[in-house]
């Protein structure tokens, strides 16, 4: 008899911290002692905190341990396996409560999560089909073919509130039925997982975790609005979840619950995978459709919308994974239970990716109208290093950033537009007081302008245009007027662009400088960057007073322009060459690097004379 | 889908048909003039695909995959096999960012420059692993063996900063800990 | 597949991943310290394993813990009711084993002759 499970996370996150190294050592370890027809090791999907990976969950206690690396094993099965006492050295600690942690019903990371999409998600094997059915698993498909109309579904859905989880929030029973009610054939549906906003990681963590939901919900939504055949888009940096997916439409089909006549009715349906190339705008629905098509990805202007003319001209549907994956537990446990939770215009739960400057960073699942002050001080664990909370990025570039003054407010659709920013995905990316504003507004509008399709001159020249301004005010070089132009330039982005990536564009920018314009304008008056982020306006000195004259900064730098103080055993920077990398200030052991931004009122202290490093070349000082 | 993209008596915007039936329509093709094998490996993948054009991008991948880039001559061949364009082809694989028209290292090195990333200090890892490697970032080590490139954002935003290295994902390699992961970590791929 | 079919393949893979939803009516820990160990408390662990395997029973999973505090009347077992019963078992050999799979956790009598100490729910109750 098996009595004991070790959960071992097998998704991106881990594996790369090597959890693949801990499941054979374990493998190995459970053999030596004979262990190993009593305990049972079992790959699962991401447990939602890949930051303390590798992780595994030990049943039936329930023990959570963290940084699991195959060198602790023997320890672990020594202390856990064979004493049956928790092996301490791998308990994690909660940064709320400062406790360690036994199970995860005691951390508060996981026990304030409600967990619906991701029930399944680091409990199953993910490609272990029969640990789905276990968990009820296709059997919402089959009630609904052999007991639903397909009206009946979507009334279910409408009851819900179900609104779809890819950032816009249109209600998806409204979706399906104007889908219904299209009369063209054939019809198609689609998964969209090309989850390309940065800071976002949800949908990978669904996909690698329990694949399986998504087919579910794929197959039930196909025979709710009359379709045979769908396509699931995801994007090719995700090499493990498109791995599982392909397992998981394999097992599938061997078990009947995709192909012809499903469950002894009439419905067929066949799911298949289209991998995408690296390109934002494919997320943009009809940049989607031209590219499962296998061609440029450029949008399209809607309408027609999609369900009107869609794929190969027919009327499709588009719903993101995790509205795919919410669709079983609706039909499982009833619209009327799913409508309970929530806020009042947004029901359900929403899957939120933490990072950025946050103790618990990670995936975490909770009901619509949570705060974002929950979110970050109570899930998140607050800021590390006791630095100061600065402002949450929610949306990736299409979102804005939040000040502290607004985070009490709920997260749902509604509240977050009226703040200037998107629910998006649900990446929440937190930064400290060592994030420079300007600096966030101008990475998300370089993203959005390498990713521009090129095809509608508002995103291709507007985004262009904004990000040369913003490249000048974080090189020192703005000018007066420069907030004006980026307010101007901003507004008719937003207005004439063609599809959704080039009308939220500007949001980042719109909303640093809705909270934290004092910052552009230090940049721009005083040359002066607040959170010594942007290089340009940063100075490096040594403080002659701490230096030992140990020389590592002379060597760790890259342009060769720290030189000893002739006579004496002290470095001196040289700033006229110095590029401001800070490689210095990373190796130096006694804390005699100061990096300053002053503006250009500072003055540099007298340059004292040099003598030569031997083996270094001296930098030509301009 | 009003218009086709190019102007070809192939019909881009018909539908699939359903493939990986063995009994294809299309002619067999002769192999490459070259007699390289990997193009016989590429015929069985379009053949996969019933040479549909709608699976184009995915002929890409596993032409990308085997030759490592995507050669003219490889465009040109897949053109003629899909019965496609080769502008139609050429203007797929540059659009993007995933295909690579010019020879890469043996390794990509994809650091990371996601938000999550870049509030951690993605810019100063792209800088230092460039300086440790002594290549810019779109360049090749003179060995070949590693190339430098930038990712969106990986999706591993609670491991940041983050690099993959071939198909392996590095995390919290934060900018001091670069010189050290490339003096021992990528050793390992020498 | 129909249905019922699905039905029947869900009971059968329930058995696989029982052990995750942690509600199984009994507990039983076995007492694996120094001297639990050197009573043979791991060999009579094998045993019971597989008799619990051999009988079918479901509703049961088995941990291992520290010293109990029985140190002279190892192999100590106790068996943990979900209801918060609790009984404890001494001396525990391999018949013995095979008797407590077979009366207390299938059929859910205690097994008089063997038992040491036994807390009612009550009483546990006022323990708590």
């Amino acid at each position: 008899m098996i009595r004991t499970h070790v959960l071992v996370c097998t998704g991106t996150g881990c594996t790369s911290s090597g959890s693949l190294a801990t499941r054979d050592a374990l493998l190995a370890e459970l053999k030596k002692h004979g262990l190993d027809n009593e305990i049972e090791i079992v790959e699962t999907g991401c447990m939602g905190r890949c930051d303390l990976g590798p992780v595994s969950l030990v049943h039936p206690d329930g023990t959570f341990y963290k940084n699991v690396l195959a060198a602790e094993v023997p320890k672990l099965v020594e202390e856990h396996f064979l004493k049956g006492r928790p092996y301490k050295k791998l308990l994690p600690e909660d940064p709320t409560t400062h406790n360690a942690v036994l199970t995860q019903a005691d951390f508060t990371f996981f026990n304030r999560q409600l967990r619906i999409v991701r029930d399944n998600c680091g409990v199953i094997d993910p490609e272990n089909i029969e640990e789905y059915i276990a968990r009820d698993g296709y059997l919402a498909l089959g009630k609904v073919l052999t007991e639903m109309k397909p009206e009946q579904v979507i009334t279910e859905i409408k009851a819900s509130s179900l609104r779809g989880r890819g950032g816009a929030g249109f209600p998806t029973g409204k979706k399906w039925e104007i889908m219904r009610k299209a009369s063209d054939f054939p019809k198609y549906v689609v998964c969209n997982a090309d989850e390309g906003d940065p800071g976002a990681f949800m949908n990978r963590s669904v996909l690698e975790g329990d694949p399986h939901s998504v087919i579910e919900g794929m197959a039930i939504g196909a025979y709710a609005m009359g379709a045979s055949r769908g396509f699931v888009y995801i994007r090719a940096e995700y090499g493990l979840a498109v791995k599982r997916l392909h397992i998981a439409i394999e097992q599938a089909y061997k078990y009947g619950f995709l192909g012809k006549q499903l469950f002894g009715t009439n419905f067929d349906f066949d799911v298949e995978v289209r991998i995408g190339a690296g390109a934002f705008v494919c997320g943009e629905e009809t940049a989607l459709m031209r590219s499962v098509e296998g061609r440029r990805g450029q949008p399209q202007p809607r309408p027609p919308f999609p369900a009107q003319r869609g794929l190969w001209g027919k009327p499709t549907n588009i719903n993101n994974v995790e509205t795919w994956a919410t669709i079983r537990p609706i039909m499982l446990k009833g619209a009327k239970w799913f409508a309970s939770i929530g806020t009042e215009k947004t029901k359900g739960t929403k899957v939120f990716c933490l990072a950025g400057k946050i103790n618990n960073t990670g995936v975490a699942e909770l009901p619509y109208g949570t705060t974002l002050r929950e979110m970050i001080f109570e899930v998140g664990g607050g800021i590390p290093n006791g630095k100061k909370f600065k402002a949450v990025q929610t949306g990736g570039p299409s979102g804005g950033v939040i000040p502290e003054q607004h985070i009490d407010e709920p997260i749902d659709y509604e509240s977050l537009q009226k703040l200037g920013s998107i629910m998006g995905s649900g990446g929440l990316v937190v930064m400290d007081e060592d994030s420079c504003m300007v600096d966030v507004a101008r990475f998300f509008l370089e993203f959005c302008c390498d990713e521009s399709c090129g095809k509608c001159p508002p995103c291709r020249v507007g985004t262009r245009q904004m990000l040369n301004i913003l490249d000048r005010i974080s090189k020192g070089e703005g000018e007066p007027d420069d907030i004006g132009k980026l307010q101007d330039l901003a507004a008719m982005v937003k207005d004439t662009s063609l599809c959704g990536l080039g009308q939220t564009a500007p949001n980042p920018v719109l909303t640093t400088l809705r909270y934290f314009r004092q910052e552009y304008e230090a940049h721009i008056h005083d040359k002066r960057c607040p959170a010594q982020v942007c290089r340009d306006l940063l100075s490096f000195t040594i403080n002659q007073e701490k230096c030992v004259g140990c020389s590592v900064c002379a060597r760790s730098c890259p342009v060769n322009t720290i030189f000893k103080v002739k006579g004496q055993k002290k470095y001196f920077i040289v700033e006229e060459d110095c590029i401001h990398c800070g490689a210095c200030l990373d190796t130096c052991k006694f804390d005699s690097i100061i990096k300053a931004s002053e503006g250009p009122s500072h003055t540099a202290p007298p340059k004292p004379e040099f003598e030569p490093i031997p083996g270094r070349k001296m930098a030509v000082t301009r | 889908m009003s218009k086709p993209v190019a102007t070809s008596t192939t019909s881009i915007t018909a539908p699939p048909r359903t493939h990986g039936s063995s009994e294809s329509t299309a002619p067999m093709l002769p192999h490459h003039p070259s007699g390289d094998q990997r193009f016989a490996q590429l015929d069985q993948t379009m053949q996969h695909y019933n040479y549909e054009p709608t699976a184009l991008i995915q002929v890409l991948h596993a032409a990308q995959h085997s030759f490592g880039y995507l050669a003219l001559d490889v465009l040109r061949y897949i053109a003629s096999a899909m019965k496609l364009p080769l502008a139609h082809v050429y203007g797929v694989t540059t659009f993007y960012n995933f295909f690579s028209l010019v020879p890469r290292g043996k390794y990509q090195i994809m650091v990371c420059t996601g938000t999550t990333c870049h509030v951690r200090g993605a810019a100063t890892v792209v800088e230092r692993v460039g300086q440790q490697l002594g290549i810019k970032q779109g360049e090749t080590t003179k060995d070949g063996l590693f190339s430098l490139q930038t990712a969106r954002c990986i999706g591993a935003c609670a491991l940041a900063p983050a690099i993959t290295v071939g198909d392996d994902v590095y995390g919290k390699l934060s900018p001091d800990k670069i010189p050290r992961f490339c003096q021992k970590e990528l050793k390992k791929y020498v | 597949m129909n249905l019922d079919e699905l039905k029947k393949l869900k009971e059968k893979a329930q058995r696989q991943v029982a052990l995750r939803e942690g509600n199984k009516k009994y507990r039983v820990v076995f007492s694996m310290g120094t001297s639990g160990i050197a009573a043979g408390a791991r060999e009579i662990m094998t045993t019971m394993l597989d008799e619990i395997d051999k009988r079918g029973i479901e509703n049961v999973e088995v941990a291992v813990t520290g010293e109990i505090g029985l140190v002279d009347a190892e192999p100590v077992i106790r068996i943990e009711e979900r209801s918060g019963e609790k009984v404890t078992y001494a001396k525990v050999n391999a018949d013995a084993a095979r008797k407590i799979v077979s009366e207390h956790l299938q059929k859910g009598k205690v097994v008089d002759g063997l038992a040491v100490g036994k807390v009612k729910q009550k009483e546990a109750e006022r323990l708590k």
